[in-house]
């Protein structure tokens, strides 16, 4: 056994990074690494196989014209794209909290942490990394598929890709949320509950109005300030009717996203600062 | 005078009984009950007690990993906060680590945790040190527990921090993996460092350490120096047995005359 003072030998370490750079580091390697966690996840590559038989399909199909054909091949792909984002969003944002508090992995992390909100805004950023790459891979796809079936670019692609992307952000800080406080079976039922809510508030709450309850029509008013609006992120009327989305829509759009992700991260966040580990 | 580095003073953590519980009716269970420990800069502490007897508990309260129900902690000198964690190595028992990321990934992802940069060199050092610098690009999924346990030490050295934490380091170690881990704390302490670990094997703490502390059934039973505790450092294991069962029988009996 050598018993030399080796670790004082060593080379210093530069402790000199001030809070801003140490926290912003934090965040970005604890999303950097939730990204690389997902990319090597073997679901993530049968999330990916999953799309293969849909873009063979697109492929083969005989008359490509612009028109009806094109439109529905696009509002097919963007549905595909939809339900593969969905699915990224439940088993890698579940994928995250619970399981690090389970198996115990969060001590690494909030023993060298400086909040918990960190925490969960780089798992968020982590999730929101990967499901951007599926995004822009299979937008790119399938543009590229009407591109040289119908020789024409469907520049409503991408706009529509990126409506998707936000909604489905939004909806993984909701998972995020949801997961820092109940079990696992809870937070995929409330998740599912809420996304179906979000997106028929407005009829709900039509019908609860006609219907003459009020107790009905008071919850789902409740639930209008609480819950996102998720038929906001509507696309089949722009990509059917070849409707252009409207910047000022966008950007309104983004920053309604972006508030509500903070909202429910903060939320999450707090939660997970009470939380005894 | 030698500095506090740790302190813990009167602090209790009760958790709710689960239902159906034979003492539902007492509604709680304390799993540590006010505990008062100091630790002074350069000691090895060792924290000894049966399982289940709260030295996970007590390190957790250290840590801010849960908020005690009274009692009050400081870390040199001040409540825990943030910055804290930059003076602190800590390796929890049975460490789990991302298993799609590799032993040297996780070290990078220590570091960066930290706010620190560690060269090359330094990540070399700690791997070689604990005996993995081989299976640097391994991923930690094909790990055994002993060598988690080993990348967990390496994890809590990287920034070379003043204290270490340390819950159960030897378990799940082979007897070549305990030995490494008992030669690396002496080496910390050669260094000047301050060590605080938890274990049930008293021989550990009766070769290595300077100061002990018993807790059992939430409470601190013994603390004082391992001289006082075993004089020659012999029959460390007899003497915690029988201050273990000597507070059984007592509570025992106090049980008795209460009812």
């Amino acid at each position: 056994m050598t018993a030399k003072p080796c670790l004082l030998e060593q080379k210093k370490l530069d402790m000199n990074m001030n809070y801003i750079e140490a926290r912003v580091s934090c965040i970005t390697s604890i999303a950097w690494y939730s990204f690389i966690e997902a990319l090597r996840n073997r679901l993530f590559l049968g999330v990916l196989l999953l799309a293969l038989p849909f873009t063979a399909a697109a492929w083969n199909i005989d008359v490509y014209q612009l028109g009806f054909q094109t439109k529905f091949i696009s509002d097919a792909g963007l549905t595909l794209i939809s339900t593969l984002g969905l699915l990224v969003v439940l088993f890698f944002s579940l994928d995250q909290i619970i399981p690090d508090i389970e198996r115990r992995t969060i001590y690494f992390i909030f023993t060298r942490v400086p909040s918990r909100h960190t925490y969960m805004l780089g798992r968020f950023l982590g999730i929101v990394a990967t499901l951007f790459c599926l995004h822009v891979f299979m937008s790119g796809l399938l543009m590229l598929i009407i591109r040289l079936r119908a020789d024409a670019w469907f520049t409503e692609i991408p706009i529509a890709g990126l409506i998707i992307f936000l909604k489905q952000s939004l909806l993984v800080s909701i998972v995020m949320l949801l997961a820092s406080c109940t079990s696992k079976i809870i937070t995929v039922s409330l998740s599912v509950l809420i996304y179906v809510i979000g997106h028929g508030l407005d009829i709900f709450r039509m019908l609860a109005e006609q219907s003459g309850n009020f107790v009905f029509a008071f919850l789902l008013d409740l639930a209008a300030i609480i819950l996102p609006d998720f038929s906001l992120y509507e696309t089949r009327i722009m990509i059917m009717h070849e409707i252009p989305a409207q910047t000022s829509a966008l950007l309104i759009l983004a920053f309604y996203t972006f508030s509500a992700i903070i909202f429910y991260l903060a939320i999450g966040g707090a939660v997970l600062k009470r939380r005894d580990l | 005078m030698t500095q506090t580095v740790l302190e813990l003073k009167n602090v209790s953590k009760s958790y709710s009984l689960a239902p159906g519980s034979s003492k539902e009716a007492q509604g709680r269970r304390a799993a540590i009950d006010n505990i008062s420990l100091t630790l002074s800069a350069g000691q090895i502490y060792g924290f000894a007690g049966l399982n289940g007897a709260g030295k996970t508990t007590s390190i957790k309260a250290a840590l801010g990993l849960i908020r005690p129900d009274c009692g009050s902690i400081e870390l040199f000198g001040e409540a825990i906060d943030a910055a804290a964690f930059n003076k602190i190595g800590f390796c929890p028992e049975k460490p789990v680590f991302y298993e799609t990321l590799t032993a040297n990934e996780i070290v990078d992802f220590s570091g960066k945790l930290l706010g620190i940069v560690a060269d090359d060199t330094r990540k070399k050092y700690i791997l070689e040190r604990v005996g993995l610098y081989e299976d640097r690009h391994k991923r930690v999924g094909a790990f055994s527990k002993g060598m988690q346990q080993r990348l967990g030490i390496a994890c809590a050295m990287l920034h070379d921090p003043a204290l270490y934490i340390l819950d159960e380091p030897a378990s799940g170690l082979d007897p070549l993996g305990r030995r490494l881990i008992k030669d690396i704390l002496k080496e910390l302490k050669q260094a000047g460092k301050t060590v605080f670990f938890s274990t049930h094997i008293i021989s550990d703490i009766t070769e290595i350490c300077d100061k002990i502390a018993i807790i059992h059934k939430g409470r601190i039973l013994f603390e004082g120096s391992v001289d006082e505790f075993c004089p020659e450092h012999k029959n460390g294991e007899e003497r915690f047995v029988r201050i273990v069962q000597d507070y059984d029988r007592k509570a025992l009996s106090a049980g008795a005359e209460e009812a």
